[in-house]
C-alpha cells in the first residue's frame, strides 16, 4: 500500500511539472501544432485559387512612347509616367516591341539612390533588332523592377513604341 | 507536508487515469486531431495564391556578354552587379527562358556557344548562332536547375570570326 502511494506521489509530481512546463511553454510552440493541417480537396472537388499575377487589381499594362504610362482596364491611359508604388516590386512578363527600323532598343529606369544623394537612371536591358517590325519577348519568369522605380523609358533608335505586361507583387 | 503528499497522490491518479483514457479512447479521436480541412473556395471568392516562382523576391534575370563571359545579376533597382552571380546556398536556381542577341553578326559557318558551370566547365545549354542570324528567345517551360553556388558563364564551343553576342538568362530561386 505505501509503495503504491509512493508511486502515486512521484507521478503526481512529475505531472504537475509538465503541467507547469505546458504553460511556460513559449507561444510559438503551441502555434507549429495548431498551423497542422492537411488540405483535402480531390480532383473532382479541386480548390478554387487564384494566383496573384492574374488579379486585376495586380495587373499592369504601361504603353511606352518612349516613357511607359499605365494603360487602365477601361483603355485610359495616364498622362504621367508610372512609378512601381512603394510596397510593391513590377514584375514584367512580356515585352512587346513595335520597331519602325533595326538597332539597339534600350530600357532605361530611374530610381532612388542614397549613396548618390538622388536619383539615377540606368540602362539595364537591351534589345537589339536587325529590322522594323513587331518583336515580342515572353519572361516566364519576369523581370522585376524595385518600388519606386520611375520614369521606364523604351527607347528606340528608329523610332517606335512598345507595351509591357506584368503584375505588382509584394513579396 | 501530509496535505501536500494528499495532493500530489491525487494528481499522480488523474495522470494515470488521464493515460488509461487516452490508450482506450476510440481511433477517431486521435483522427479529429490530423483531421483534414478542405478549401471550399468558389469563382467568385477564389483563395488568393502566390507561386514562389512568381515573388519578385525569388525572381532573377542575369546578364552574360560574351567577353567578358561571366553573368552578372540585373539589379532591380537598375544597373548590373560588378561582380559575377552565384547561386546562394541553400538555393537552386531555376532558368525558364534565355534570350540571345547578335551583336556583330558572325561570318560563315557562325558560331555555338553554351551556359557552362564557371568552375567546372560543365555544359547545361548549348546555342546556335549561324552566320547571319540575330538571335533567338528560348522558353524552358519548367526550366532547368542550377546549383547552389554555382557561377554561370558563355563558353564558346567553336567560332568562326570576330562576331559577339549577349545573353539574357531569366528565372528564380527555389529552396525546395
Amino acid at each position: 500500500m505505501n509503495m503504491i502511494r509512493k508511486s502515486l506521489t512521484a507521478l503526481g509530481a512529475v505531472f504537475l511539472l509538465a503541467l507547469l512546463l505546458a504553460a511556460l511553454a513559449p507561444k510559438a510552440a503551441h502555434g507549429v501544432a495548431a498551423a497542422l493541417v492537411q488540405v483535402a480537396n480531390t480532383a473532382a472537388a479541386p480548390a478554387i485559387t487564384e494566383d496573384l499575377s492574374k488579379l486585376p487589381s495586380q495587373s499592369v499594362h504601361l504603353y511606352c512612347s518612349p516613357v511607359c504610362s499605365q494603360v487602365f482596364p477601361n483603355g485610359n491611359l495616364t498622362p504621367s509616367a508610372f512609378t512601381v508604388p512603394a510596397t510593391q516590386s513590377l514584375v514584367i512578363s512580356t515585352v512587346e516591341l513595335q520597331a519602325s527600323g533595326g538597332g539597339d532598343v534600350i530600357l532605361s529606369q530611374t530610381n532612388f539612390s542614397s549613396g548618390a544623394g538622388g536619383n539615377v537612371t540606368t540602362e539595364s536591358v537591351t534589345w537589339v533588332l536587325y529590322t522594323a517590325g513587331p518583336f515580342q519577348f515572353e519572361y516566364p519568369s519576369g523581370m522585376v523592377f524595385a518600388p519606386g522605380t520611375t520614369d521606364l523609358s523604351i527607347i528606340f533608335p528608329g523610332g517606335g513604341f512598345a507595351n509591357l505586361y506584368g503584375y505588382l507583387s509584394a513579396n | 507536508m501530509k496535505y501536500a503528499k494528499r495532493i500530489l497522490m491525487v494528481a499522480g491518479a488523474l495522470a494515470l487515469a488521464g493515460i488509461l483514457g487516452v490508450a482506450i479512447a476510440p481511433k477517431a479521436v486521435h483522427a479529429v486531431v490530423a483531421s483534414a480541412v478542405q478549401v471550399v473556395n468558389t469563382a467568385a471568392s477564389p483563395a488568393i495564391t502566390q507561386d514562389t516562382s512568381k515573388q519578385a523576391a525569388q525572381v532573377v534575370s542575369l546578364y552574360c556578354a560574351e567577353s567578358p563571359s561571366l553573368c552578372n545579376q540585373i539589379l532591380e533597382g537598375g544597373g548590373i552587379t560588378g561582380t559575377a552571380y552565384t547561386v546562394p546556398a541553400g538555393f537552386h536556381l531555376v532558368i525558364t527562358s534565355a534570350h540571345v542577341f547578335v551583336v556583330t553578326p558572325f561570318t560563315s559557318p557562325g558560331s555555338e556557344l553554351y551556359l557552362q558551370n564557371t568552375s567546372s566547365g560543365e555544359p547545361y545549354e548549348y546555342f546556335n548562332v549561324p552566320s547571319g542570324s540575330s538571335g533567338a528567345s528560348f522558353d524552358f517551360g519548367s526550366g532547368f536547375s542550377v546549383a547552389p553556388g554555382t557561377g554561370l558563364s558563355i563558353n564558346e564551343a567553336f567560332l568562326s570570326s570576330a562576331g559577339s553576342v549577349i545573353f539574357y538568362f531569366h528565372g528564380y530561386l527555389t529552396a525546395n
